[in-house]
């Protein structure tokens, strides 16, 4: 399933206080770009408030007064030094202030997208730790898709409530009470007539807003089943088409995809009135204040700059209205994304370690005793007890789903059995971190899987304690010398994305040579079954051989001549150790290895 | 058709909206004019101390004519948008379910969905949003001139003169910003790969210890973006805060040039006051322009990525010849069948096959992975292209036979026995919508599932899929058996479909299929020889061909493909049982 789709449906609150509450540690640090982004609204608002003041003063000349509305303090400043014209001066101001306004305008928006990007990108590190110490299990459940989704667009979606969201709403909102304020100061019943208007509007506001939100959360669930009803036809298609079902899935397609066109018409009717209402108040609180101001003018208490100015202050207060309604939804759809990404937050890491040991080399014995474990409820081992003594090669034998690979798995600690105990050189696994343990053991994966990256950094997997003579000797011990020559960059040969660009012998080998460069002292191998051609088999059959010099080694094998070489052969059959001994005692038992042996001589036969 | 083909289509498809829309706009950008020019007249008004409330009323006139054109015009041009959009997302999914299965090898899911959600938004916006401004705006700024030029030409000569400098900073930001973007995206992608590689290879980061240099990695790729974003930060304020500075700049003009024309007796103070209200309410307009050029542009070149889409025809649809047939019996014959996939015409999935098979017989077909099995299935009930005359049923040729009769008289039961996110009862009446419920339940327990749904709380009423419960393999594959048992179709065709149910089971459901026949032809593809070996013929293909045909008994004694394999499920089926 493409991630994304379904997730629409859940509808996030415009404001969630817990979800702010949690994004406050990832500020930590960079609490100077809040402190600047807000503090940066002051002089915003004082900029804001100045040029109407200066177009009023201008009026004010025009008509014959010189008191300057708003602000009587500014009297000196405007009044022109002398020699210059007071046009000009007054123009010169005003360009001035427009200037300076940019110039705070472009100070603060950077100053905000700097503290949202500085905050998603604590909060991003963060989840991706987070996501490194999930237990192995997570990943069995939760697709890829979806995990890089919260990674990458929900954190872009999350940070929008800074540039678009949050604090631009703070922002208007002073700005809009600072106005106000200044507006009843001038003159308050001029003022109580121009935001007479105001509760009316706000009552309409809020009435068409809710429509609209009902309306939006109509199309949010529509265009979420519409999109996954498209899918689902995509990806079953062949059943569509196989039952001659398409009328009546288009029908059904289509009662959505209409029910969706008709949540937008009525979401399209109240948006556009709510639109053309705030403008109109707007506009009708101009013609208020002119009509009642013209009144006031006759009477001599207020001049006609007086009024520009009122207008001017009007328009700025009705304009944040006007964009109401886009950053409502992006605030909406930034808390969505905030929650999926706090949900991931939660889901809780492995515990952590009480590690006691951490031993700097160890001989390789490797003591299996009573365990049990299931993934889910089907135990997959049961009641396995083994001991496989230091530097022996043990293979592992058995049918698919015996718990061969679960063995390897659990030795490496990648999933703890629910009992029983294993041990390494006498020590309990549980004891051992698992970054300490990890590095005794090298796994050798059937699908191996390829880095982004270069040749060598597939060998060395980065680590910087691998020099470069060790990773150039790791792969010409895994026969790939011959092969890196051919190619154009050799060790610095560019890796495609899950290496699509190496063959499947190459990759085997490759994969041996990054367990040479690590050097282990347990090497735990899933023989690969994909079939190669005789020459690069003989290549992996030797290169086998020389991974597993000087190791305690435990091999799933597939391969016959693996099988023979090993020094001890454990036959595991639905999660109990069924056979053990060297590949002559248990032939001669004509048990189950016998039985086995035989069928894989049919394969190999076949294959051949 | 082209792209611009296309938009003209569409609009001229809904002319009658479009018309209304544009008149409703034109008369828009008029009022538009009246509520400056009204404004001006009381200002004027105030300045001589002459009684305003007739000019104040028609100011209030003017407004109110204003929001009601702005209203409407809004309303129908973004429901005229809505409506296109509604069509365009039906005509493709219409589309799409005319499309051969062929076509959806060839594509990825992802690609389809981006097309029928990303394109079909972005033709949205630009056929409502982007044609309402390509109209408005110019016819704005013509009449707001004109009107600015009518008051008085010298102070609108300066008050135009700031605008020239928005060519320069579309010039300047306009590139800028479209690389930044670019790249933040780009970073953004990168990130992606690096999250994604990452848990794809979570085994191996794991357990070589590489969790700290995986999270440097995507630290540095975390930083990277946020530095590209940042950059990008700077760029659309930049930008942003230079246009907004424009009306100011025409302000400056207003209030110098201005007022000295009123010194000097020129204009009055309602003119100066008529091109403050105009520097204003251009703002919003000029701030849109290149928002729309974007729209415009990301509209076409979504229409013509839509245009992919529909500019194949459909293949596989009922032809002028088809024959008037209203019933289908049992038999089947094939002959000299050859299909290849498209680029792979030098290896055949099919490479003449001939066979035939009589009402009621039941056919079985194995061979390795690969060797044509299922393309072989697919063919009978034309869901491949394939040469006319290779297969026929009851003498008809397939390709001539009514699409809807064809499918609703072969039912297949498909490998991966997709199942669809409703009720199992949906599931099952799927090919036959009108069955009555006890046809679903038979249906359900001659696939012998019936027993596994009556366990779940919600029995039949139960949801499966995403959001619903999930299932396992066998009941899933059975449940898709029933669904195609439903039907009671004349040729049944198991495809490999009875995989994961146990051998206990699998022989039950064989034997109810064997019982309950009634002149059925059925199409059994197996891995497993056990679900063959009943077969009246069993065919073995190999690379496209049959290699061997013939009864169970007749092929385990020819010593071919067929004994080895049987050979080794014996083997296999000992050691389970020995070990049992």
């Amino acid at each position: 399933m493409t991630p994304g789709f379904h997730d629409e449906e859940v509808m996030g609150k415009v404001v969630d206080a817990q979800l702010m509450r949690r994004l406050v540690p990832y500020f930590e640090g960079h609490w100077y770009l809040v402190v600047l982004s807000f503090v940066l609204i002051v002089p915003r608002m004082a900029l804001e408030s100045l040029p109407d003041t200066v177009m009023g003063y201008a009026f004010n000349r025009l008509t014959g007064t010189d008191t300057v509305p708003g602000f009587q303090s500014l009297r000196a400043l405007l009044e022109p030094p002398a020699g210059i014209e007071w046009v000009w001066w007054v123009g010169g101001i005003y360009f001035a202030i427009a200037v300076l306004t940019s110039a705070v305008e472009l100070a603060r928006s950077v100053a905000m997208a700097a503290m949202g990007q500085r905050a998603m990108l604590a909060l991003r590190s963060a989840l991706f730790d987070h996501v490194q110490r999930l237990p192995l299990r997570f990943f069995d459940r939760y697709p890829v898709g979806r995990l890089v989704t919260r990674l990458g667009n929900d954190i872009e979606s999350a940070s929008e409530m800074f540039s678009n969201g949050l604090v631009a709403l703070i922002a208007d909102l002073l700005v809009m009470t600072f106005l106000a304020v200044l507006l009843f100061r001038a003159n308050w019943r001029l003022a109580l007539c121009a935001m007479a208007v105001v509760p009316v509007m706000a009552a309409a506001a809020i009435v068409f807003r809710w429509k609209v939100r009902e309306a939006f959360r109509t199309v949010r669930v529509k265009i979420a089943r519409i999109n996954a009803h498209l899918q689902e036809t995509i990806t079953g298609m062949r059943v569509v088409q196989l039952f001659a079902r398409e009328k009546r899935n288009l029908a059904e397609f289509m009662q959505t995809n209409g029910e969706h066109r008709d949540a937008w018409f009525t979401s399209i009717w109240y948006e556009s009135l709510l639109t053309s209402t705030i403008g109109l108040a707007g506009n009708l609180t101009t013609a208020f204040i002119l009509w009642y101001g013209a009144h006031l003018v006759g009477l001599k208490v207020l001049t006609l700059g007086d009024l520009v100015f009122f207008m001017g202050y009007m328009r700025k207060f009705y304009r944040p209205l006007q964009d109401l309604s886009a950053k409502y939804s992006v605030m909406q759809s930034s808390m969505a994304s905030l929650e999926r990404v706090f949900q991931l937050l939660d889901i809780p890491e492995e515990p952590a370690e009480v590690a006691s040991a951490s031993p700097q080399r160890v001989r390789g014995e490797i003591v299996f005793e009573n365990v049990t474990f299931a993934y889910e409820s089907q135990p997959i081992l049961k009641n396995l007890s083994f001991r496989v003594a230091p530097g022996q090669r043990v293979a592992l034998v058995g049918h698919t789903g015996a718990g061969k690979t679960t063995v390897l798995k659990l030795l490496a600690r990648m999933y703890e059995p629910q009992q029983g105990s294993i041990r390494i050189d006498g020590v309990d696994v549980r004891d051992i971190p698992r970054s300490v343990l990890r590095r005794h053991i090298a796994f050798v994966l059937q699908d191996v899987f390829l880095f982004t990256g270069d040749l060598a950094y597939n060998v060395s997997l980065g680590r910087a304690d691998i020099s470069q003579a060790e990773v150039e000797s790791a792969m010409r011990t895994a026969h790939l010398e011959e092969f890196v020559s051919r190619l154009p960059l050799g060790y610095r040969q560019p890796v495609h994305e899950r290496g699509g660009n190496f063959s499947v012998g190459e990759r085997q080998l490759l994969s041996f040579a990054r367990a040479l460069a690590q050097k282990p002292e347990i090497l735990l191998l899933d023989e690969a079954t994909s079939s190669v051609d005789t020459q690069t088999e003989a290549l992996i059959q030797d290169a086998l051989h020389a991974l597993l010099r000087n190791k305690t080694s435990m091999v799933v094998a597939h391969r016959l001549s693996t099988i023979e070489d090993v020094d001890r052969i454990l036959v595991l059959h639905h999660g109990e150790l069924r056979e053990s001994g060297t590949h002559q005692e248990l032939l001669g038992q004509r048990g189950l290895y016998w039985r086995l042996y035989q069928l894989q001589y049919a394969i190999q036969e076949r294959a051949a | 058709m082209t792209p611009r083909q296309r938009v003209v289509a569409y609009v001229r498809a809904h002319r009658v909206r479009y018309a209304v829309g544009a008149v409703l706009t034109i008369a828009y950008s008029i009022a538009f004019q009246l509520v400056p020019l009204a404004a001006r007249t009381v200002v004027n008004e105030i300045e001589a101390g002459s009684r305003v409330t007739e000019s104040v009323l028609a100011l209030c006139g003017a407004a109110g004519l204003f929001a009601l054109l702005s209203f409407s015009s809004r309303n129908v041009l973004f429901s005229a948008a809505r409506e296109i959009e509604y069509e365009i997302r039906g005509e493709l999914f219409a589309h799409l379910q005319r499309m051969p299965q062929s076509y959806f090898a060839g594509q990825r899911t992802g690609d389809l969905m981006s097309r029928a959600v990303n394109d079909v938004n972005n033709v949205r916006m630009f056929l409502g949003m982007g044609l309402l401004n390509v109209v408005q705006t110019p016819v704005l700024y013509v009449l707001a001139i004109a009107v600015m030029l009518h008051v008085d030409w010298r102070l609108t000569l300066w008050v135009l003169s700031p605008y020239p400098l928005f060519i320069g900073i579309a010039r300047f930001f306009g590139k800028r910003m479209h690389n930044s973007t670019l790249e933040a995206q780009e970073q953004l992608g990168a990130l992606s790969s690096t999250a994604q590689e990452n848990a794809a290879g979570v085994f191996v980061v794991r357990s070589n210890t590489m969790e700290d240099r995986e999270r440097e990695r995507f630290g540095a790729d975390a930083k990277a973006l946020y530095g590209k974003q940042l950059h990008l930060a700077v760029i659309s304020n930049g930008m942003m805060t230079t246009i907004q500075a424009l009306p100011a700049l025409a302000q400056v003009a207003v209030l110098i040039v201005g007022t000295t024309g009123v010194i000097g007796g020129r204009i009055s103070v309602g003119d100066v006051f008529l091109f403050v209200s105009y520097t204003l309410q251009l703002t919003f307009p000029t701030f849109m322009v290149g928002w729309v050029i974007n729209i415009v542009q990301r509209g076409l070149a979504s229409l013509q990525r839509l245009g992919e889409v529909y500019d194949v025809v459909p293949s596989i649809r009922d032809r002028a010849d088809v024959l008037p047939l209203t019933s289908l019996g049992g038999s089947v014959a094939v002959r000299e069948l050859r299909f290849a996939f498209p680029g792979r015409e030098e290896h055949p999935a099919l490479d003449g096959v001939s066979f035939s098979v009589a009402p009621g017989q039941t056919i079985g077909i194995v061979g390795e992975v690969g060797s044509g099995k299922s393309t072989l299935v697919s063919a009978i009930p034309r869901l491949l292209e394939i040469p006319d005359g290779s297969v026929r049923i009851d003498g008809s040729d397939v390709n001539r036979i009514p699409l809807g009769l064809l499918r609703s008289s072969c039912a297949v039961v498909p490998q991966d026995s997709f199942l669809f996110s409703t009720t199992i009862e949906e599931n099952i009446r799927f090919g036959c919508p009108e069955a009555p419920r006890s046809a679903v339940r038979e249906a359900a327990r001659r696939a012998h599932v019936l027993d596994d749904i009556e366990e779940f709380p919600d029995g039949f009423e139960t949801v499966v899929g995403e959001r619903g419960i999930t299932l396992s393999g066998g009941q899933r594959q059975r449940i898709a058996l029933a669904r195609a048992l439903a039907l009671q179709p004349a040729i049944l065709i198991l495809d490999d479909s009875l995989s994961s149910v146990d051998a206990a089971t699998e022989e039950g459901i064989l034997k109810e299929l064997r019982a309950a026949r009634a002149g059925r032809t059925c199409f059994i593809v197996a891995h497993r020889l056990s679900a063959v070996r009943d077969a009246d013929q069993i065919l073995v293909l190999d690379q496209g061909r049959i290699a061997e045909r013939g009864t169970h008994d007749e092929l385990v004694a020819h010593a071919g493909i067929y004994a080895r394999i049987h050979r080794q499920q014996q083997l296999e089926a000992e050691i389970e049982g020995d070990a049992a």
